[in-house]
């Protein structure tokens, strides 16, 4: 079976499990996606998140999921600082995937124990999600990055 | 936040975020994720590098056959001829993050009904188009968000084989790496959810 055909299975199933979700009564779930921000060269690639939940980022399967595009090569890592008030409380460098060229990239920053992609972990939990975020870009060209937290109950 | 222009200018997510509290219709798909993120990463191609002047556009028969098997598309015939006569989904970009959805449509095209048979379950389907369906979008390379007005919505009805029924207005869609939210207009209808993780 060729990649294609494969990617050809998976969407389909994905756009029509939609239809398989009417199968069932609707019930709570224990983990969701919250997207958060967006950094770009109109935000400087800063950005501050009001985040009024008491939801944390503790133990896996939670993460925050950063998403990039940036023009390939790589040129070292990109970081993403956390700023609490006026202090720095998190920084995270990441060294994204240079794979096939693709400009966009997924990388998780998750709770120690659990596989890093890019390299980067959460040295200390639980994590409010609040505050302010920015981009250290280093040598590379960033065109966007996107800020999403994966929070469970 | 939802359903105003406004919203889509702040660089701000538009659909709602996700109440945990709240029942969803749900299904899982573990292998989803790698697939949206390819339609994530056109998307990101066409907003940064090709839309500054002109909108872009996703023909939503186009989207279908991309998308779907060679058996899906022969079982599902009415479908995909009803997709061929919808015209095109524009996209204009405001920045690097947001823009405008816009497809009008024509008075034939604006009610449909088929049963869709996924493996050898039937479900009815039918949807009701407005005469112009508009809204605004907030995205990343890991997510888009499209935000339809009031107005401007389509109605989307399903019957389950088990007789669950759903009926509802299209809000606001959310497709990520970690799956397609639908949220529906008003409290009475469960919003749909497809996951693409932690499926056990």
């Amino acid at each position: 079976m060729s990649v294609a055909t494969i990617h050809k299975l998976g969407v389909g199933a994905a756009v029509l499990g939609l239809l398989v979700a009417a199968c069932g009564p609707p019930a709570t779930q224990p983990c969701h996606r919250y997207d958060a921000l967006s950094l770009t060269r109109e935000n400087g690639f800063a950005a501050k998140l009001d985040w009024k939940d008491q939801r944390m980022v503790d133990a896996a399967p939670e993460r925050i999921e950063v998403a990039l595009t940036v023009i390939r090569p790589i040129k070292g890592p990109i970081e993403l600082v956390h700023v609490i008030g006026d202090v720095e409380e998190d920084h995270w460098p990441l060294a994204v995937p240079d794979f096939n060229n693709i400009p966009t990239s997924l990388c998780w920053i998750a709770p120690p124990g659990t596989p890093a992609n890019c390299g980067a972990t959460l040295q200390s939990v639980p994590l409010s999600p609040v505050g302010y975020y920015y981009l250290r870009a280093g040598d590379n060209t960033v065109l966007e990055a996107g800020l999403s937290f994966y929070l469970c109950d | 936040m939802v359903g105003w222009p406004g919203a889509a200018s702040a660089q701000l997510p538009v659909c709602a975020p996700p109440e945990p509290q709240a029942p969803y219709y749900a299904a899982c798909l573990p292998t989803g994720r790698f697939l949206v993120a390819s339609f994530l990463t056109s998307f990101a191609i066409d907003q940064l590098l090709r839309a500054d002047t002109t909108p872009f556009v996703r023909r939503p028969r186009e989207v279908l056959e991309s998308v779907s098997t060679e058996d899906l598309l022969k079982k599902n015939a009415a479908l995909v001829d009803y997709l061929g006569k919808l015209k095109p989904l524009e996209f204009s970009r405001l920045d690097t993050s947001t823009g405008l959805a816009a497809m009008n449509t024509a008075e034939e095209t604006r009610s449909f009904e088929t049963v869709i048979e996924v493996g050898d379950v039937p479900y009815k389907v039918s949807l009701k188009l407005p005469a112009r369906i508009e809204g605004g979008y907030w995205r990343t390379p890991g997510v888009l968000q499209l935000a339809f007005w009031e107005n401007h919505r389509a109605t989307l009805a399903i019957e389950a084989p088990n007789g669950i029924e759903i009926d509802a207005q299209v809000e606001c869609l959310v497709v990520s790496t970690d799956g397609i939210r639908v949220l529906t207009a008003g409290p009475s209808v469960p919003d749909l959810l497809v996951r693409f993780g932690e499926c056990q």
